[in-house]
């Protein structure tokens, strides 16, 4: 196995190290710290923290740090790939190849899609230095290389937001 | 002059004129489109130079006909978008007991 490996997590749970085995996202824009209560290709629930040095407060906005709408858009956009990546996985488990490896034309980050469509998103609160974001997504209907899928952020017991991403296969 | 078979017959194709007209509403509804459902013909094509629907449109469709009438179109019912009679007979065949 060499370093660059991943495998299914049996527990659904992904630490920042496997996801970055599972996104080709890197800083500034990888937006998503873990991940938990994965079920491939259905569901899964996940964790952005906000911190000040995000590179985004500094002109969003100079006076008053606020996470823009559309970067909650992104980490909820990232676990969702997050989700499809470990349905690949399990695909591979069945397959008996038990991991995808970066090393390998099976590198799991080469199937990470698009984003197509933002439907009905509504954001409801502020989100600033301190809070952490805890995403949220459903898959739902698909139709050839689409998908529809149903999100949220929440910070605590409060909704930030949600809607609805089309998200494409690569 | 109206025999009791014609105006069943009546009946029948306004509730079908009804239920058209209806499902028009809902997809210019959704998919937030510049027309109103009267300009919308019976048979013409949703994509194209029809109703000018994308792919992306199109899993919006699958949606909305899901959440709206609990019928679940697949990759192997793509013929369920040539139009919308095509659209409501499909509907109409999965719901119908």
């Amino acid at each position: 196995m060499s370093a660059a490996a991943v495998r299914l997590s049996s527990d659904g749970r992904y630490d920042s190290d496997a996801i970055k085995r599972m996104l080709p996202h890197r800083w500034p824009m990888l937006m998503i710290d873990r991940a938990y209560d994965v079920e491939p290709g259905k569901f899964g629930r996940g964790i952005k923290c906000v911190t000040v040095n995000e590179p985004f407060f500094a002109g969003h906005y100079p006076d008053q740090s606020i996470m823009p709408g559309v970067m909650i858009i992104e980490a909820m956009a990232q676990l969702v790939a997050v989700v499809y990546v470990a349905e690949a996985l399990q695909s591979a488990d069945a397959e008996q190849f038990g991991e995808l490896d970066a090393d390998t034309a099976r590198d799991p980050r080469a199937g990470v899609g698009y984003l197509g469509a933002v439907r009905q998103m509504k954001f409801s609160r502020l989100v600033v230095p301190g809070d952490q974001l805890v995403l949220e997504a459903r898959m739902g209907s698909r139709l050839g290389g689409l998908r529809s899928v149903n999100v949220s952020a929440s910070v605590g017991s409060e909704r930030a937001a949600a809607g609805t991403l089309t998200v494409s296969e690569r | 002059m109206t025999n009791p078979t014609s105006a069943s017959v009546r009946v029948q194709a306004q509730e079908r004129f009804d239920r058209n007209l209806k499902l028009k509403e809902l997809i210019i509804d959704r998919l937030s489109l510049d027309r109103t459902p009267e300009v919308v013909s019976d048979n013409q094509p949703l994509f194209g130079r029809g109703l000018e629907l994308d792919s992306l449109d199109t899993l919006e469709l699958v949606v909305t006909v899901n959440n709206e009438f609990g019928v679940a179109i697949t990759d192997d019912d793509t013929a369920a978008f040539n139009s919308i009679n095509a659209m409501m007979d499909f509907i109409e065949s999965r719901t119908t007991v």
